[in-house]
């Protein structure tokens, strides 16, 4: 025995920092400074020479202070892989509109010719590029009303607006994903967002059906996302553009579309939910028939449960009561019915035993429960005359005007016994401490993780999470209860446990060889 | 000796709540200072909000009563500061019934002018009620904040706001007008409309039913603060990115404090924290010496 | 029928916000809402029986002069303040906000109580740990350690430890108490989380089906 214990020490001590190193969060080395990026060019609006605007963001380094002694260097060529040339040239730390990005206008680009440009940096000595932007074409704009003037930053309009039925709900709702305008950056105070146009005709009039503030909503794919649910109808035709508004400045998206709306008959996002839960309800219900065909299911003792008779016996011996709390939510919980199916079991030994019961709950619906399930208690024992509705009573939904009232009856009618089943809050420690100062054995059984511990600190006997749910089952030792008891087991924990070490290998391997598959399959996974 | 422990292991509870008492209140009326590092979880939080581009829609939604005010006040008042100083727009709503009251008081206690009114086409608009200033920025009830008030139904809530919030909240609590006659809520037919979620939460319902119903079903982005008891609860949603940033408890206050560069309740309570919490390692050290020493004596006692 | 029309209710509404999870197509969103609103409704509207048993209860104990009435009368009197304060001297509709008489009672007697209850957990804990965190055992010593590591790691007092001892950068009690709290904490709170849903899951199926029945009264 000694030499169990001295070695379960030595493995605890020995495991428990090898465990902590192997979790352990390594320093990463230093990231590498990142090119030039998102590089992208339009004809420069209403610039009756023609001329083409290229924008892209700046690198770290090239801000107003602490900027080092380095450049863009702008190349264009009229071809993508053709030869490309320098045109210009911008130093780090010259001012500009944006703190975020830079940009360019090219006025030598002769009209009618499409051209290509990138851009180059050398912050360390290593040339960075950026991505290839074009073709672009320079084109003479019309002259329009205030905007011939030379601009200090050109609005880039949102692009590759996609628009779709939204999935997997009951129609009537289109989606538009677009990438963002180059413009639209953290904290412009200039950019004022997007305004979403829609018509039902390939060529009718545009009506302006929504707007959205700037900045990605899918910070992965990198696309703003907006829901239009705006008297959309199911099989109906729609065609869609965004438009960027920046400083009095307009640009519009593509025009996206035909889309329609539809109702979709299964949710696809949940159909792995469904192939699990149908394992489950599978097991369970196949158990159940096991049982009821009169084969023998083995349940392990539960301390708490075991308990249950020996609590009640105490309080008629020591002539006090015993006090049922069923937990604080109301009847939609799950637990809260748990915690009455215990209560009917107490309620039946305590008629028999003609001790005093009080369950002081916080929810009416609680109450009225509480009080057929007590009632049913005495009737089904032949004591319906000991029964009074004022066992149950009401006392406040608040949580701690509950755990005050309770604490005050504790504490002035000095029960035997306490019951907590049920769901419970922060007054699960209020509520268990002031039991165990006035030396009452007290049984607690709950699902809400957080307040286990307390409940173990403070009471004799605890029910942990699932054995709350056991307890109808391991009470009445029904065949059906018993059944699903062991359904749940061996359908759930056995059929997950299977597949959480599955998915750790594939994890692990995925980890050395290609973590892209970790993604792929995090997201099989991911219920919507 | 061993008498000194078996008394110490019987010890008088009072005694102990004596000394918790003293190591709380007496750091505050000493008006001690300590140094906070800032965590991964709370700073995630405060990039997310500062990440927002101006004229932004927060729905800040305040799941929690008096009783967790000391821990969740102070990220309310700090969290209103932040977004004002942003000029992010934001709409109170409330699944506790309390909750849309603490943010009244949590407004009113940052607000800086509480007495005068202007009129402004019209409309007498008194401060501290219609208007709030905070430094050099004033919001104004309607067009930069609302208050939906409480609804009761739970995640029920989260889910009619899933494809209306006029739905859920016809009439704002602080006039009792149709939503849509405010300015602010141009635009914000449903929750996916919001650009953020800042939830405030100290149990059920809270911060697992806003990730559950708004970020996994609507996909709108929510960080939350919670208390020390449910943070842990809570992790598992951080890890996963579902919740964008965590503030739990009173030191998640005091570090959101920090980086807004406005300390107030949360940093000063700090103190006493670390005192109460180094006096209950105190106390759990004494209770196993006097148990291993008492415990010894007693198997000997046995053998003799 | 008294049994049969429960279950068979029980049965279909079950069995609606079910299928419903997985089947968008109308008309489920719209039952489903429809259901929610009517346990809302319903809800909301049992408070008064539960507010009419509190003040029967109250009023008798104080009738009969049973032990502890006075206690009963406080209730009373608490309950009667806040309801006519709320309805008759507040300004109506918008009852809750600032500068009324309601929200004077809420922020200078509602608010102390319930900042006072909560704030006996602070004391109760104390009294908790001191009395249960015993290492009586290999398990409830790790409990004890961890309980150190957390405890001391959430306070700055944690830092200024580590920086006594010199440990390497990275290995500091706070980032122990976040290793803890972040892996071992969570993988924890999962296992029980999981075997919780499964239990709420086969809990649900037994309600729905029928074979569970103790909340309707009996066996």
């Amino acid at each position: 025995m000694r030499m169990k214990k001295a070695l379960s020490y030595i493995s605890l001590v020995a495991i428990l920092p090898l465990l902590t190193w192997l979790v352990h969060e390594r320093e990463r080395p230093g990231s590498t400074i990142a090119g030039p990026y998102d590089l992208s060019s339009i004809n420069t609006p209403g610039d009756v020479q023609g001329s083409i605007t290229i924008n892209w963001f700046r690198i770290p380094g090239d801000q107003p202070t602490g900027a080092t002694a380095t450049a863009y260097r702008l190349l264009r060529s009229t071809s993508k892989d053709g030869q490309f040339t320098e045109i210009a040239s911008i130093d780090f730390g010259q001012p500009g509109p944006s703190q975020q990005s830079r940009q360019f206008r090219d006025t030598t680009a002769v009209l009618a010719n499409a051209y290509f440009y990138k851009v180059i940096s050398e912050p360390e000595g290593t040339p960075l590029e950026s991505n290839i932007a074009g073709p672009v074409t320079s084109v003479a704009q019309s002259s329009e009303a205030g905007a011939t003037a030379m601009l200090d930053e050109i609005l880039f309009p949102p692009t590759q607006l996609r628009a779709f039925d939204t999935p997997n709900d009951d129609g009537r709702s289109i989606t538009l994903e677009w990438k963002i305008s180059p413009n639209d950056v953290p904290k412009s105070g200039q950019f004022n967002g997007y305004e979403i146009y829609r018509r039902t005709t390939s060529d009718g009039p545009f009506e302006m059906v929504g707007d959205a503030t700037g900045g990605e909503t899918d910070l992965e794919r990198h696309v703003k996302i907006f829901g239009d649910g705006h008297g959309v109808k199911n099989g109906v035709a729609y065609y869609y553009y965004v438009e960027a508004k920046f400083n009095g400045q307009r640009a519009k998206s593509n025009v996206a579309g035909p889309v329609k709306a539809r109702e979709q008959w299964f949710h696809t996002g949940r159909a792995v939910s469904l192939v699990l839960l149908g394992i489950l309800i599978a097991s369970i219900l196949y158990f159940i028939n096991q049982a009821k065909a009169g084969k023998k299911l083995f349940i392990r003792k539960i301390a708490g449960l075991e308990a249950v008779d020996e609590a009640v016996g105490r309080a008629t011996e020591m002539g006090k009561k015993v006090f049922y709390i069923p937990g604080t939510q109301d009847m939609d919980n799950v637990q809260t019915i748990a915690g009455l199916t215990i209560l009917a079991r107490v309620a039946r030994l305590t008629a028999e035993y003609e001790t005093k019961l009080e369950v002081p709950v916080a929810k009416s619906l609680v109450m009225i429960t509480a009080r057929e399930v007590v009632k049913e208690a005495y009737l089904n024992v032949g004591r319906s005359d000991f029964y009074s509705d004022d066992m149950v009573y009401y006392l406040t939904d608040d949580q701690f005007g509950y755990a005050a009232g309770i604490d005050g009856l504790v504490v002035r009618q000095k029960p035997a016994t306490i019951f907590y089943q049920g769901a419970f809050y922060a007054e699960s420690l209020i509520l268990a401490e002031t039991g165990n100062s006035i030396g009452a054995i007290q049984i607690a059984g709950t699902a809400m993780p957080a307040q286990l511990p307390f409940f173990v600190a403070a009471c004799d006997y605890t029910l942990i999470g699932e054995e709350l749910f056991a307890a109808s089952a391991y009470l009445s030792r029904e065949p059906k209860l018993l059944g699903s008891l062991k359904g749940q087991d061996i359908g759930g924990k056995l059929v997950f446990l299977s597949l959480a070490i599955v998915i750790i290998i594939i994890v692990t391997v995925a980890a050395f060889s290609s973590p892209d598959m970790i993604s792929q399959v995090t997201k099989m996974f991911e219920v919507h | 000796m061993q008498r000194l422990f078996q008394i110490l292991l019987a010890i008088d509870r009072r005694i102990i709540f004596l000394v918790i008492f003293l190591a709380l209140s007496v750091p505050i009326f000493l008006h001690l200072k300590i140094d906070i590092d800032v965590t991964r979880e709370v700073q995630i939080f405060y990039d997310a909000i500062e990440a927002l581009p101006t004229g932004s829609r927060v729905l800040v939604s305040c799941d929690y009563d008096p009783g967790s005010e000391p821990e969740l006040q102070p990220m309310a008042e700090t969290g209103f500061r932040q977004m004002i100083k942003d000029h992010i727009k934001f709409a109170i709503m409330g699944l506790w019934p309390q909750g849309p009251m603490q943010a009244n008081k949590a407004l009113a206690k940052i607000n800086e002018v509480r007495e005068g009114f202007i009129v402004e086409n019209g409309d007498t608009l008194a401060f501290g009620r219609d208007l709030i200033v905070v430094g050099p920025d004033t919001i104004r009830y309607g067009r930069d904040f609302i208050n939906l008030g409480f609804q009761a139904g739970n995640e029920l809530v989260i889910q009619r706001m899933g494809s209306s919030v006029a739905a859920a909240f016809p009439n704002d609590a602080r006039y009792g007008r149709p939503i849509e006659t405010y300015p602010i809520m141009n635009g914000l037919n449903k929750l996916s409309d919001f650009d953020f979620i800042y939830n405030l939460s100290a149990g059920y319902p809270g911060t697992v039913e806003w990730v559950q119903f708004a970020v996994d079903r609507f996909h709108v982005p929510c960080g939350a603060g919670n208390t020390a008891v449910q943070a842990p609860q809570v992790y598992p949603y951080l890890d996963t990115g579902q919740l964008t940033g965590l503030m739990g408890g009173m030191k998640g206050g005091a570090e959101y404090e920090k980086l807004t560069g406005f300390k107030a309740k949360a940093t000063m309570a700090m103190v006493s924290q670390t005192a109460a919490h180094i006096f209950v390692v105190l106390f759990i050290v004494i209770g196993n010496l006097a148990y291993f020493m008492t415990r010894g004596k007693g198997q000997r006692k046995g053998l003799s | 029928m008294k049994r049969e029309i429960p279950l068979m209710l029980t049965a279909i509404i079950g069995l609606t916000f079910f299928v419903q999870f997985f089947v968008p197509h109308r008309p489920m969103g719209f039952l489903t809402d429809m259901f929610s609103d009517w346990f809302s409704i319903i809800a909301a509207a049992a408070i008064w029986l539960g507010a009419l048993n509190l003040l029967r209860v109250s009023l008798e104990k104080i009738y009969k002069k049973d032990r502890d009435w006075f206690f009963a009368a406080v209730t009373i009197a608490s309950f009667l303040l806040i309801v006519i304060i709320g309805f008759f001297f507040s300004s109506g509709r918008s009852f809750q906000e600032p500068g009324t008489k309601f929200d004077w009672l809420y922020i200078n007697i509602y608010t102390p109580l319930m900042a006072t209850m909560f704030a006996l957990l602070a004391f109760f804990v104390a009294s908790a740990s001191y009395r249960a965190f015993r290492a009586r055992n290999a398990q409830a010593t790790v409990l004890l350690l961890a309980a150190f590591v957390v405890m001391l790691g959430r306070t700055p007092f944690g830092d200024w430890l580590s920086s006594l001892v010199f440990l390497p950068k990275g290995w500091g009690i706070s980032n122990l108490s976040n290793i803890v709290m972040n892996y071992f904490n969570v993988a924890g709170q999962r296992a029980i989380m999981i075997g919780i849903a499964l239990g709420t899951v086969s809990t649900s199926l037994r309600i729905i089906l029928g074979i569970e029945r103790t909340y309707l009264g009996g066996d």
